[in-house]
């Protein structure tokens, strides 16, 4: 079994093909009556000058000077300023300079031959100036207020070669205002934070699936009609904030048709992972020095996105002792050699004194076609054939970690099931942990990887008994995109 | 003798399906390369520098710029990321050591030590060493003279630091087999 999942894994290697964006992606999805929807839409954010690899592109002359072409998208938008750049030497399109940068109106502007020069990078600041008109319009569309996309993109051109690029994406949308008549009511929650709960349930005119309410205490849910087993709707609510385990109760049949009825979520503790923190390395000597900082971030990373998921670190030193790193390189086959360095029912990160370099193939077909079982590289990987194993190496960055835990909670498997989410869907950006690679500043999981850490039968949370009497289901990464399934929400399925 | 032939048709039956997945470098010469070629062959490099498990084919279309991705993979590995790349990481790192200290004085049980200066000089290294190491690795695959060139020169340099000096050692073992050598060339 364990060699057939490392067969697979390797497989997948040969199989799956490269994707990703270029430039890069940000989007965030604001409310509109939100105190968030102003300082978001308008704060400052930087982009640094310069090409996104050293040589610039194959046969680029690097260092010479840069042309940013600026367009803005969306009618809420008025224009852009940019700000500590060196000056350009010219302008273009809706580009005329300020006395400190340079403004953008309409939808496209030019700065031509921006000088690079060595030494500090200049960080350009954008800020984004809104039409005061169109913003009272929508205010005062009310509920009925269609979703508004606002988007900026910067692109730094070498010639006529792109050669680093972004574009932040705003999607706004007129936030949920109460609907009385039915409520949720959360019980035991914790800290001050306001819960996700999405709910799927029959309403007057038919069924309604995974409407999300972003709530502190109550939510006011409108009228959610009597649901039976013989209903074609699906009656479930989620409830998952940053200090609470994420509560699923299905199905809910306590409904009752009219206004009046009450639904306690009761919430219990947040869920703590045990981690065993194993530094491969002499006592007291510097490997796995960032262990902490990347636990650290993966707390804050699982907690802010409302995961209900913590972790509950015990720190120990290995060593190489009876080949222990060869195992681990030689398709995560730790345990059966050097048990003294694992332990059972726990996640155990080894943190490494080099770069990891494993193999993910079988030992035979490795030995036999070796090329095409060729070892890995990676930062860190999680190994497939025992998912309570995750190595990290002294080339990882601070998201790695995170990243790790994501597949050990379920987002893992064969070809179409590591659920790096860069080929799944065009809604993913690097912001997610997810991604295959690229910023180390990734930190978002949605609401469909939330419910699938906690909810997927082969997480490591419900297969180490940290989530015990809970309901589980299969849900793999595509499930619940086309067609959709009730009992899997999408994997893009945002906290909005 | 018998088993002589069995091994004999597995080791040719393994170079035959090695030779069926590379089918060679798709993209010219960077002085022959298209703008869009230029654009494509950049962001394939990026995205094998810069992946985290690298299981879904980066370093295959790497090797598909072929010899057109040895400058950008040179330069790479001698100078680490663009001034750029690094500047926007030492920003993030910074803005991210004051969310996580703050986070950590919220949950104690966040165990979080580094000063701001430490926080952001250890991953910065961490980045510069990871460009060292895949470079180094999409080298040794491409192979050639110059990658091997480049190698040498990294390694007669004193600015690696011992686990990436480690890997591109291997990384020049790899590319200093021979050409008939069946086991550790074009992966990916």
């Amino acid at each position: 079994m364990r060699r057939g999942s490392a067969l697979l894994l390797g497989l997948g290697l040969l199989l799956a093909a490269p994707a990703g964006a270029w430039p890069v992606h940000v989007v965030k999805h604001l409310c509109l009556r939100d105190a968030l929807f102003m300082t978001e839409l308008v704060k400052s954010r930087s982009v640094p000058l310069g090409c996104r690899v050293i040589d610039c592109c194959p046969g680029c002359p690097a260092g010479a000077p840069l042309d940013w072409r600026v367009r803005l998208e969306g009618r809420l938008v008025e224009g852009l300023s940019i700000r500590g750049l060196p000056a350009a030497a010219k302008h273009g399109g809706g580009a005329t300079p300020i006395p400190d940068g340079v403004v953008v109106r309409g939808r496209e502007g030019w700065l031509r031959q921006i000088p690079q020069s060595p030494g500090a990078v200049p960080l350009a600041r954008l800020q984004l100036r809104l039409d005061p008109k169109v913003l009272a319009e929508i205010d005062a569309a009310g509920p009925a207020a269609p979703t508004e996309k606002v988007s900026i993109f910067v692109e730094q051109w070498l010639g006529n070669v792109l050669v680093n690029g972004i574009d932040f994406e705003f999607r706004l949308s007129k936030c949920s205002t109460p609907n009385t008549c039915d409520r949720i009511e959360q019980l035991n929650k914790q800290g001050g934070e306001p819960s996700a709960i999405a709910l799927d349930g029959s309403r007057l005119l038919g069924c309604s699936e995974d409407v999300i309410y972003d709530v502190d205490g109550v939510a006011e849910v409108g009228d959610v009609r009597q649901w039976s087993t013989a209903s074609s709707c699906n009656s479930e609510i989620g409830v998952y904030n940053e200090s609470n385990a994420m509560e699923l109760i299905h199905p809910e049949t306590s409904w009752r048709n009219g206004c009046g009825d009450v639904v306690q979520a009761d919430l219990d503790p947040i869920l703590v992972a045990p981690v065993t923190i194993w530094k491969m390395g002499a006592v007291g000597s510097q490997v796995g020095e960032n262990a902490d900082e990347d636990l650290a971030y993966a707390m804050e990373v699982f907690r802010t996105n409302r995961s209900g998921i913590s972790f509950d670190p015990k720190y120990a030193w290995g060593s190489d002792a009876g080949g222990a790193l060869t195992a681990l390189a030689t398709a995560c086959q730790l345990p059966f050699v050097q048990p003294s360095f694992y332990d059972s029912d726990r996640l155990n990160v080894y943190y490494l004194p080099s770069v990891v370099s494993v193999f993910l193939g079988d030992g035979f077909l490795r030995r036999t076609f070796g090329s095409l079982f060729e070892e890995l590289e990676p930062t860190g990987i999680s190994c497939g054939a025992d998912r309570n194993i995750i190595i990290i190496g002294t080339d990882s960055n601070q998201a790695t970690l995170a990243h790790e835990f994501g597949h050990a909670f379920s987002l893992h498997g064969g070809r179409d099931e590591w659920a790096h989410v860069n080929d799944l869907y065009p809604t993913f950006t690097d912001e997610n942990v997810m991604w295959a690679g690229g910023p180390a500043s990734r930190d978002v999981f949605t609401l469909g990887q939330s419910f699938r850490f906690n909810v997927n039968g082969i997480s490591m949370l419900n297969e180490n008994g940290v989530r015990t009497g809970q309901i589980e289901r299969d849900c793999k990464p595509k499930d619940g995109t086309n067609p959709p399934n009730r009992k899997c929400p999408a994997l893009d399925m945002d906290w909005r | 003798m018998r088993v002589g032939r069995v091994a004999l048709l597995v080791l040719v039956l393994g170079l035959a399906f090695q030779a069926c997945l590379f089918s060679g470098p798709r993209f010219p010469t960077p002085d022959r390369m298209s703008p869009e070629q230029k654009v494509e062959a950049t962001r394939r490099i990026v995205e094998w520098l810069e992946c985290e498990e690298c299981i879904d084919g980066e370093l295959r279309a790497v090797l598909e710029v072929g010899e057109g991705a040895v400058p950008s993979l040179a330069r790479a590995l001698l100078d680490g990321p663009s001034p750029a790349a690094l500047a926007l990481l030492r920003a993030d790192l910074r803005q991210r050591h004051g969310e996580l200290s703050a986070f950590a004085r919220r949950h104690p049980e966040a165990s979080f030590d580094m000063t701001a200066d430490q926080y952001v000089e250890h991953y910065a290294s961490n980045y510069v060493a990871l460009y060292q190491v895949r470079s180094a690795r999409g080298l040794s695959e491409i192979g050639g003279p110059a990658a091997i060139r480049a190698l040498r020169e990294a390694l007669a340099g004193d600015f690696l630091r011992e686990d990436a000096r480690d890997a591109v050692q291997r990384a020049l073992d790899r590319a200093e087999r021979p050409w008939w050598w069946p086991f550790g060339r074009r992966s990916g």
